[in-house]
């Protein structure tokens, strides 16, 4: 059997099962079960895929996913999260497009303390876009921000999904988070001025919100009392790991604690947020482990059957360059990405492109960046990006599918021109983790 | 006879929300140690690996009910309803008979490590049968879960609006 059909079975079979309505988890553990089944013949093979399953979540290097979304929920529940963006929004003044700026930034701050892109985008949905409708601001600078905001949390630390990534790829979690720092500012560096361009060539879709003069006092305030406490939280996780004093999982470890003591500091600790705060963390994380577990033999079988090798060969044999193969590789995500779970699209195409990022002496650090951008640009891609979906449900009923497309493309555009730079300089982040790691 | 099995549930994530408050208080109480005093707890890391672990398994079951196992529906979304009911039940069905699989070879291997009298590599062994074991209460448990949707209805993965609605 050729490689290109091994894999083609493999992948088709999994595909097949998630098409079905079975959980992701069970689908990747039906595939590894049934190749054990095939080329090993069953019996004590399963007993070595418990064990298996074991030595993948028992990871000290996992054990800042469930830290980090604590610590989001605990900021979330306690309301400080929407308390920052307050103190934002205090700060924008009369910027033009400043609603569509604050829902952005409103959006990744809920994307990263909440730990889910699709909720983030319902609530904010849901929230704010009746508002932004009725100030006169156009769909697409009211749907554009809050489905572009999760691409920004995924980038800028804590990211739960950049730890999982480094996991998988067997990379170093300190150097993901920090090589993420560049592209992330790039991104939210280009949102803004794409946002502020729009309200400038069209004011008429973003007209100015009346918005009441604050003094720089009372801005002041806002901002030591509301919104640097909770960046002091997301630095100092962030400058542990840069300089070397904690690991990821330690870091990770404090920052949850700091962000309890902030709630005790502000008065709202409680047992209620203490609950609903595990039950959130819980959620994602056993549902991520779950995942994980399943996914190790998976990869085993890729490796076991000869698909791996042969679809290197292939690669290979192709002859293509560098650059063409790392964008054939996220073409790739794209596509898997419109219909299929970030996590579960990490699992299956990281065994094949590491080793080929390495082949080809492409630093593999910034592969896991660029498909960290990716992973969210898919999402939102249209026709059928998932984040296109939710926003469809959230936004007022009359709002046609079409509107939503056209709202998300500007930003789908400038995250796919961030990638094309991060492949076209890739030195953006060698060259910034070098210097940090040096 | 269901409320008990849903009280174990409930107190299986009791204990995970449990261990992972423990191990966010231990990771931090290390740290500080280490750089306050220049003193480490040894077992934290290992501690810490098989939290992960207990999360993962004992967990499993409650989230399960809970209908957190996230899956890919826009498919299943399409179906009419007359047909999307029994797919579920199927799919339920499918999934209590692959974890009841899973759970048996679980068994085995701690049947396999207690035989052998395997411990864990590490500062601070433990008897390795201790591992498959908890695996092997996940998976049973949850097995139990989904045979008890594929009898009942009801479909093993949240809805769009249950992830719009959190």
């Amino acid at each position: 059997m050729t490689a290109l059909l091994t894999f083609a079975i493999i992948i088709g079979g999994l595909l097949t099962l998630m098409a079905i309505g079975l959980p992701i988890a069970f689908a990747f553990l039906t595939v590894t079960s049934l190749g054990i089944l095939i080329l090993q013949g069953g019996g004590d093979s399963f007993q070595q895929l418990i064990l298996s399953m074991i030595s993948s979540v028992s990871t000290f290097a996992l054990v800042p996913i469930p830290l980090f979304i604590f610590m989001g929920a605990v900021l979330w529940h306690s309301n400080l999260g929407k308390q920052a963006v307050d103190a934002l929004d205090k700060l924008l003044g009369r910027l033009p497009g400043r609603l569509s700026l604050l829902t952005m930034s409103s959006g990744a701050v809920f994307s990263a303390l909440s730990g889910s892109t699709m909720a983030n985008t319902a609530m904010l949905g849901k929230l704010l876009m009746p508002q932004l409708i009725q100030r006169g601001y156009s769909r697409d600078l009211s749907m554009g921000p809050i489905m572009a905001a999760g691409g920004l949390a995924m980038l800028i630390p804590p990211s739960s999904l950049a730890v999982i990534l480094a996991t998988l790829a067997k990379l170093s979690v300190a150097k993901v988070l920090v090589a993420a720092i560049v592209p992330g500012l790039i991104l939210a560096a280009s949102y803004t001025t794409y946002i502020i361009a729009r309200a400038l060539i069209s004011p008429s879709s973003a007209p100015e919100a009346p918005q009441e003069r604050v003094g720089w006092k009372v801005a002041l305030k806002a901002v030591m009392r509301d919104l640097l406490p909770l960046g002091l939280i997301v630095m100092a996780v962030t400058g542990l790991i840069v300089i070397g004093v904690a690991t990821p999982t330690e870091a990770a470890a404090l920052g949850a604690l700091a962000s309890l003591a902030l709630c005790i500091g502000y008065g709202r600790l409680s047992l209620k947020l203490i609950q609903d705060s595990l039950t959130d963390t819980l959620k994602i994380t056993i549902m991520t482990l779950a995942i994980l577990a399943g996914a190790l033999g998976f990869s085993q079988i890729l490796a076991y059957s000869g698909a791996t090798s042969g679809l290197l060969s292939l690669v290979f044999a192709a002859d293509t360059g560098q650059t063409e193969t790392i964008i054939i590789m996220m073409l790739v995500v794209l596509v898997l990405g419109c219909f299929m779970d970030q996590i579960a699209i990490m699992l299956i195409t990281l065994p094949f492109f590491i080793p080929i990022a390495k082949a080809l002496n492409f630093d593999e650090i910034t592969l896991g960046v660029l498909m960290l951008i990716n992973l969210e640009t898919a999402l939102m891609t249209p026709p059928l990006g998932l984040l296109l979906l939710v926003m469809k449900g959230a936004a007022p009923a009359d709002t046609p599918l079409s509107d939503i497309y056209k709202s998300a493309l500007p930003f789908v555009a400038i995250n796919l021109l961030v990638m094309a730079l991060i492949i076209a300089f890739p030195n953006l982040i060698t060259g910034f983790t070098s210097m940090v790691f040096r | 006879m269901e409320r008990y099995f849903d009280h174990l549930l409930d107190l299986l994530a009791a204990i995970c929300g449990a261990i992972l408050v423990f191990m966010m208080l231990s990771i931090g109480m290390d740290v500080t140690a280490r750089l306050l005093f220049s003193y480490s707890f040894t077992w934290t890391l290992e501690g810490s690996e098989h939290g992960l672990l207990a999360i993962f398994a004992l967990g499993m079951p409650w989230l399960a009910r809970e209908k957190g196992h996230v899956g890919v529906e826009f498919i299943t979304d399409t179906l009419p309803a007359a047909l999307k009911a029994p797919l579920a039940r199927i799919v339920a069905l499918f999934v209590a008979l692959l974890l009841g699989m899973l759970a048996f070879w679980a068994v085995r291997a701690a049947m396999n490590d207690y035989s052998h009298n395997i411990t864990t590599f590490g500062i601070h062994p433990i008897p390795r049968f201790l591992l498959p074991s908890l695996v092997a209460i996940g998976m049973g448990l949850t097995a139990l879960q989904y045979f008890r949707e594929a009898v009942t209805g009801g479909h093993a993965k949240p809805s769009l609006d249950k992830e719009m609605d959190k």
